[in-house]
């Protein structure tokens, strides 16, 4: 009885604002019975077109990312100093929103005065337009999704290295093991889960990508569009809202197989973990010649990489605090010379109401989240409800497309539109079920014992749990805190569906335009084809407006974050 | 009858962990169970406690069935072998805790824990967190946090376990004076056989979910029940003798009983120094006030404590006899004859 106290809240969250709208995107994607907008779908060929992009678009993230977090990590965990520092480094990029890292990479892709041509030319090649020309644009978004999707592979994976028994570590040391045989035979076979883990999340992550073929995709072209972009676009721009949710529907179909694939290996992870061995026994069988050139080729690589992730930062900074005149070099500068940041306030102050709203309602959904998911992620962990970890992650899986056209209508019958609450309601779609599986993690990690002392003590369940269990996890609940405070702030498709104006303080306050939506003021259709060299230290400005805070905060707890990072990833 | 257990049976998954378990434990009384690890002795425990449900019998506590009771309508009291103090609280408002839980006001509450602090020699700990004080302290906490609510049963799980080996003696002599002292009706379960024989009223041994004898301490020295019993208690272990040396390589001073198939011979009966028996010295272990010698008899190993005069070397030949009293016989399923 008492125990459903435990995830009940939490379960009928999702199930009014995940599976309800789910269920909409279903119905109306067929209204009345009808199926005529599948069979459009199906027999168009632009279809075929959108799926090519989608999978492109997501496997080549995936894949480069976890080869070069995986590199990265190897780099990491075989350091005696400095690894908190380079995780710091390698972890940079994951918290500035996708919008954001968009913006730069605007600037970076530029034709003219763009670093990226200059890097092409540097090495030999012709010049090319990144973002304009149409054979080009998703490889070009595709990078920007490796830059963004290494660290959470690298991390994940970082994780799984150092989860190898320290007894195994120091024996491989006594028996005289290289470092190439130590990594290729023992940790990362060790880490393969965590390795396979780290695929399907950056996968599942970049299916669901909205943000970035949004800001990227100069004059909403459908022949670069992947499908959470159509999906928008046919719902909210072009009104053909089944069409729309049709191909929402395949997407969320395709996804559903990875996230199956997700939940079999954290439940195979659960069971490693009570047998408390590890060991495979796998090999990798290895040639000679890789295995000399192991070390250096970690280091190159992860040199490289690490370049390639902290250099738009670098960047926009650069260009947010110098004039835009400097901007106009060729080949560009890349030193600071003279900084001016007349812009960046002005841009600051624009910001303001933007800023306001984000900041008040990632606090809000913050709080949400953390009353609905601690006790129920207690209660997964605890009790067994293991099929509410598995929803959690099949719904933490879906993309945002799944559930925002319900979302959007339940919104707008209760008439919530352009409201801090529609956002503040909704956004834990998102939060929640990462929210539960991350603590249930946490909670496995904590000892039975203090529980049982509790019992013995005399306090109910429920009293044991928010004055004994509470109070120890605090670590976890923190990470998990901050991390759906950084989630919030990240967001872009729901404000952008739930929102018109920015924030106003009439009476009622009436507004709720997001940070995101701020930097999508700034995306290449805004200004036409390109955003000129001379708007550049807007856009960076931008950017940074965006990025600062979770950066802030994120630098602030990064020991919080990289655990609660860990902890919903692997069983670290 | 302060404690009863009725035809207790418990599995996980296929694993019987405890098999038609029968005891009582008297009120006042210091009852210890005993068990290699995987016996089942922590999980008998457990279900007294109400920390697992078991799947067939009764719990009885004070009288009252208690099998549909929650562990916080028991009112035991229960020591865990890491303690499980509260880290993120003070030492005072640990062992507060059941006390608050009841409902008591937190200012009478801390009062009553530090009174129970005084008695227990800890209360210049009170305002200090369980990892700021040492392992001693810590377990004398536990044991205060167990005591303050007046519980009617007192659960003990290998509270000792925990110190160092010169903490573990005092420790011990102080747990039994607490108990006389509250005169409380306590449940002990640890692995260390000595432990056990010096602390306790009652012991019951178990093995793989069996209770294979209940008795007093020097009851179950002298007449183990079985061979099991025989071997888990006593240190040096037993000697067993297989039939047939008995009488030929090995001579006793009296005839085995029919039916006996293996002889046990506490170490302390073989008498060094004079005796129809010879043989061969292999090594010795010196542990100050006694020695253990090994010896070897055409194969079989013995092992003898020698107390007095010079400790016999490595390779030397010696005499010895076999004292009665320290003798016992078993048949083929391990039973102990009797007579």
């Amino acid at each position: 009885m008492a125990e459903r106290i435990f995830y009940f809240p939490a379960f009928f969250y999702l199930v009014l604002f995940a599976i309800v709208p789910f269920g909409l995107s279903i119905y109306f994607s067929a209204p009345s019975g009808e199926l005529s907008s599948y069979v459009t779908l199906f027999s168009s060929s632009q279809t075929l077109r959108f799926l090519e992009n989608t999978f492109i678009f997501s496997f080549g993230s995936a894949i480069f990312a976890v080869v070069l977090g995986t590199a990265l990590a190897i780099f990491v965990d075989s350091l005696v100093r400095g690894r908190r520092l380079f995780s710091l480094l390698a972890y940079l990029p994951y918290t500035i929103p996708f919008t954001a890292a968009a913006l730069v990479w605007i600037t970076i892709y530029d034709p003219i005065n763009g670093p990226a041509d200059y890097l092409l030319r540097l090495l030999g090649f012709h010049a090319v337009d990144w973002l304009g020309q149409p054979s080009l644009v998703i490889y070009s978004v595709t990078i920007v999704s490796i830059w963004t999707s290494i660290p959470l592979a690298f991390l994940v994976v970082l994780a799984g290295l150092s989860s190898v028994p320290a007894h195994l570590k120091e024996a491989a040391k006594v028996d005289g093991v290289g470092v190439s045989d130590y990594y290729t035979s023992i940790a990362v076979p060790m880490a393969k889960s965590a390795i396979l883990t780290a695929f399907l999340l950056t996968l599942i992550i970049a299916f669901g990508n909205f943000d970035l073929p949004y800001i990227l995709n100069e004059g909403y072209s459908y022949a670069v569009a992947t499908l959470p972009l159509v999906v928008y676009f046919q719902i909210f721009y072009a009104n053909e809202v089944a069409q729309g949710l049709a191909s929402g529907i395949i997407l969320t179909a395709i996804v559903s197989i990875f996230s199956y694939l997700l939940i079999r290996v954290t439940l195979s992870q659960g069971k490693i973990g009570k047998r408390g061995s590890g060991a495979t026994g796998a090999r990798l069988s290895v040639p000679r010649a890789l295995k000399i050139a192991f070390r250096p080729l970690i280091y190159v690589v992860s040199a490289l990489t690490l370049l390639f992730l902290l250099f738009p930062v670098y960047w926009m900074g650069l260009i947010a605090t110098r004039p835009d005149s400097l901007n106009l070099y060729n080949p560009p500068l890349l030193w600071p010379k003279a900084a001016s940041i007349i812009t960046f306030v002005a841009t600051a102050v624009q910001a303001e109401p933007y800023l306001i709203t984000t900041f008040v309602v990632s606090l809000a959904v913050m709080a949400l989240t953390l009353i609905l998911a601690a006790p129920a992620a207690f209660a997964v962990a605890r009790r067994r409800k293991r099929w509410l970890l598995f929803l959690s992650i099949y719904l933490f899986s879906l993309p945002s497309t799944t559930f925002v056209f319900g979302a959007y209508y339940m919104i707008y019958k209760v008439g919530l539109l352009n409201t801090w609450i529609a956002l503040i309601l909704t956004y834990p779609i998102f939060t929640l079920p990462f929210a539960i599986w991350t603590l249930s993690n946490f909670y496995n990690s904590l000892p039975k014992t203090f529980e049982e002392a509790a019992h013995i003590d005399g306090y109910s369940p429920i009293r044991a749990f928010y004055r004994v269990v509470m109070p120890l996890a605090r670590p976890g609940l923190f990470a998990t805190a901050l991390l759906s405070f950084v989630f919030s702030w990240h967001l872009l498709l729901f404000p952008l569906v739930l929102s018109e104006t920015p924030y106003q303080f009439n009476f009622p306050p009436t507004g709720s335009f997001a940070v995101t939506n701020f930097a999508a003021l700034f995306d290449p259709t805004s200004f036409g084809s390109t955003v000129g060299a001379n708007l550049w230290a807007q856009v960076g400005s931008a950017g940074i407006i965006v990025a600062v805070p979770v950066i802030v905060l994120a630098l602030a707890a990064q020991n919080y974050l990289l655990k609660g990072l860990y902890s919903g990833g692997t069983k670290g | 009858m302060s404690v009863a257990l009725r035809g207790l049976n418990k599995k996980f998954g296929d694993l019987q962990v405890l098999k038609d378990i029968e005891l009582e434990v008297s009120k006042g009384e210091l009852f210890s169970v005993v068990g290699p690890s995987g016996s089942g002795k922590t999980t008998l425990l457990r279900v007294v406690a109400g920390l697992e449900t078991q799947d067939g019998g009764h719990v009885y506590i004070d009288g009252k069935l208690s099998d549909t009771l929650t562990p916080a309508k028991r009112n035991v009291g229960m020591v865990f072998q890491n303690y499980a103090l509260y880290p993120n609280k003070t030492v005072a408002e640990n062992i507060a805790s059941p006390l608050l839980a009841k409902g008591v006001a937190r200012s009478k509450a801390l009062d009553e824990a530090a009174e129970m602090a005084k008695r227990l020699g800890i209360e210049m700990a009170l305002d200090r967190k369980p990892g700021e004080i040492s392992g001693g302290q810590q377990q004398r906490v536990a044991l205060a946090r167990a005591l303050v609510k007046k519980p009617t049963a007192f659960l003990l799980d290998e509270p000792l376990s925990n110190l160092d080996a010169q903490l573990r003696f005092s420790a011990r002599k102080f747990v039994k004076e607490l108990q006389r002292d509250f005169g409380i009706t306590t449940i002990y379960v640890t692995h260390d056989q000595a432990e056990a024989l010096s602390i306790s009223d009652r012991i019951a041994i178990l093995d793989m979910g069996v209770i294979l004898q209940v008795g007093t301490p020097m009851e179950i020295y002298r007449e183990p029940a079985n061979e099991f019993v025989a071997n888990f208690i006593g240190y040096p272990p037993l000697n067993t003798v297989r039939m047939g040396l008995v009488g030929k390589s090995i001579q006793f001073t009296h005839s085995p009983p029919p039916g006996a198939e293996h002889a046990g011979i506490r170490p302390e009966a073989i008498v060094l120094g004079g005796g129809p028996n010879r043989a061969k010295v292999i090594s010795t272990e010196f542990s100050g006030r006694e020695s253990v010698v090994y010896l070897d008899m055409q194969g079989q190993e013995l092992r003898a404590l020698f107390r007095n005069g010079k400790v016999p070397s490595e390779g030397e030949t010696i005499d010895f006899s076999i004292a009665e009293e320290g003798v016992m016989w078993f048949d083929a399923k391990g039973m102990r004859l009797v007579g």
